[in-house]
């Protein structure tokens, strides 16, 4: 019981590294979203809302 | 030595997340806005138009900003928060071994609650959090009768009873841990020390009431395939998709989710053994509640609730609950994992080293301020500039801000989503249209005295409904109504101030004599329990009672 529990515990470990691993390789490949936004004009006055977050799902 | 190797894991985990943010400036993400001296408002105390959302945190940060920069006191609050969580669950442990007591705090301190939270500036709901273990502890020493058990319980709930969401957390568990043949002596101190908000929310003159559409808006959601269940049952599943971890949204993130359940899951005998079953108990509470609008009639009933009951607002963003939920997942995974490692042969420590990686490798992007998403900015000078206009003019009225909204996106902040600073920031009562926007759709506000000001604002009359200066923000999005016909007395890159002429109606904060009362009680039974828990008068006290 507590070898099989304890592959358990190993095969999480990979799954979370397989996880973390994805985020970080998509994250060093992403543009730099600072390079973007220095261009971006400020708004105000020009109407339109600030959200207070997004419901995607 | 072993003593320190969980706090000191503790601290190692929060600087993982906040050493980027160490440095002089302020974190201003969402609803999280210090400011370097805060003013002591009314709606500080409960006094104002607005919902106790924020009390007592609002005064007690305005009281700490008398003695230390307000940047100091943010710092203080969110490492306070992210040390004493960890450490807390780790200590919580009914387990001697150091390995197990790792994987508790690091499972405990490592979550989607924890990134999402904090991203979203919910730092008294961190504070809550971090507080949980330590109640927990303190109630169960109650239960078993410790001297000074229950002083020591008032003081850790006090310090997550800082909003009433958080107040409502530490309470239940208090509750929990205690066990109800103790709540006699439980529940009046729990009442007693959240009278800061349960006062000025009771004796409001309007009812706090919300829009039935918000309940659906801010109700759990899911981050992947595994839906809102799977997320919440890894203690995601926040409304927000904004602020939700990218590592979170991928497809093996609900098998290792219900994979880690279930090894907590198999430890929870001996949790109820350990513990009673109230922790436990309250563990499956939290989950229920956070996705109660996702059960049958679920939805239709928390709507009704909000529009109708009073105070019942407070259940809308149901996830905030599954904080009741990381209890006993952390702790119950951690003893899983001891018992595995005590059957094996060789290996244990490998397993246990395994098993404290497991969270922060499966959401690194909550490391290092969330790789970047978090940063320390400093104010423009012209914050300071109105600030000293409004401290130095004496004529009476409170401060409108425009544009109409509650949120921001500065340049100087890297245009991130923001709390407007203005009621922090300014020495007076400042009115702030409430009403948010979520993916660009209305969710009215709960400000009773806004509708009267927007009247006010179209007549060109503010001065009737107790405004004497204009603030405009620039630089965010939104439009300007026209303001010509008042007076501008500063204007500057980020900030015009404008004096609102004619006469200007003075308006009285509401119910202050029985939010001020509130706090005095509030204050002084924590007072009091402090010089219990360390004075000898306790000690004696108890001796006496022991004989």
């Amino acid at each position: 019981m507590g070898k099989i529990v304890a592959a358990v515990v190993v095969v999480l470990a990979g799954i979370a590294l397989a996880i973390g691993g994805t985020v970080a390789l998509v994250s060093a490949n992403s543009p730099d979203r600072k390079v973007e936004l220095e261009n971006a004009p400020a708004a105000n006055g020009a109407g339109g809302v600030v959200d207070y977050g997004t419901v995607k799902r | 030595m072993r003593r320190l190797i969980l706090p000191g894991w503790s601290v190692i985990l929060a600087l993982a997340v906040l050493f980027p943010l160490l440095g002089r400036g302020f974190v201003l993400s969402y609803d999280m806005v210090f400011a370097p001296e805060q003013s002591l408002s009314p709606d500080g105390v409960g006094a104002g138009s607005t919902p106790a959302r924020s009390v007592p945190a609002d005064a007690v940060v305005a009281l700490l900003t008398w003695v230390l920069p307000g940047d100091v006191v943010q710092k203080c609050l969110l490492v306070t928060a992210l040390v004493l969580g960890p450490w807390g669950a780790g200590r919580l442990v009914p387990s001697g071994v150091v390995g197990t007591r790792l994987v508790a705090a690091t499972f405990y301190g490592w979550t989607p609650y924890v990134a999402e939270r904090l991203f979203m500036g919910h730092w008294p709901y961190l504070l809550a959090y971090a507080c949980l273990p330590w109640v927990a502890a303190a109630g169960l020493a109650v239960r078993r009768g410790e001297p000074k058990a229950l002083t020591r319980l008032v003081l850790w709930v006090a310090l997550g009873a800082l909003t009433p969401t958080g107040g409502v957390l530490v309470g239940a568990v208090a509750l929990a841990g205690a066990g109800w043949r103790r709540v006699v002596r439980v529940a009046p101190a729990v009442v007693l020390v959240n009278l800061p908000w349960v006062a000025p929310s009771v004796v409001r003159a309007g009812a706090v009431l919300s829009a039935p559409e918000a309940v659906w808006v801010f109700a759990a959601k899911g981050e992947n395939w595994g839906g809102a269940v799977v997320a919440v049952l890894g203690l995601g599943g926040f409304w927000n998709a904004d602020v939700v971890p990218a590592s979170r949204e991928l497809s093996l993130v609900p098998v290792l989710t219900v994979a880690v359940a279930g090894l907590a899951v198999v430890s929870f005998p001996r949790l109820g053994r350990e513990w009673g079953w109230g922790l436990v108990g309250l563990g499956g509470v939290g989950l229920v509640a956070a996705l109660f609008a996702h059960l049958p009639l679920g939805r239709g009933v928390l709507e009704w609730a909000v529009a109708s009951v009073p105070g019942a607002a407070l259940l809308r963003d149901a996830q905030k609950w599954v904080a009741w939920w990381a209890l006993p997942l952390a702790v119950g995974v951690a003893l899983t994992v001891e018992v595995v490692g005590r059957r094996l042969s060789r290996g244990r420590g490998a397993v246990l080293a395994v098993a404290v990686a497991v969270p922060v490798v499966a959401m690194p992007d909550l490391a290092w301020a969330g790789w970047g998403r978090l940063d320390v900015v400093q104010y423009p000078g012209d914050w300071g500039r109105v600030r000293e206009v409004l401290s130095g003019d004496p004529r009476p009225g409170d401060v409108l801000s425009l544009p109409l909204g509650a949120f921001r996106r500065f340049e100087w902040n890297g245009y991130r989503t923001q709390l407007d600073p203005a009621p922090r920031m300014l020495p007076r009562t400042t009115v702030v249209d409430d009403t948010v926007y979520v993916s660009g759709v209305a969710v009215a506000g709960e400000d009773t005295r806004m509708p009267a000001v927007r009247r006010a604002l179209e007549r060109g009359d503010l001065g009737a409904a107790g405004i004497g200066w204009v603030l405009v923000e620039h630089g965010t999005p939104g439009a300007l109504p026209d303001l010509s016909g008042l007076d501008e007395v500063f204007r500057g890159q980020w900030l015009t101030l404008y004096r609102v002429p004619g006469v200007v109606v003075v308006v009285a904060p509401e119910n202050l004599g029985v939010a001020v009362a509130a706090n005095v009680v509030g204050f002084g039974f924590l007072a009091g329990c402090l010089l219990w828990q360390w004075l000898p008068a306790g000690r004696l006290v108890f001796h006496r009672r022991e004989e």
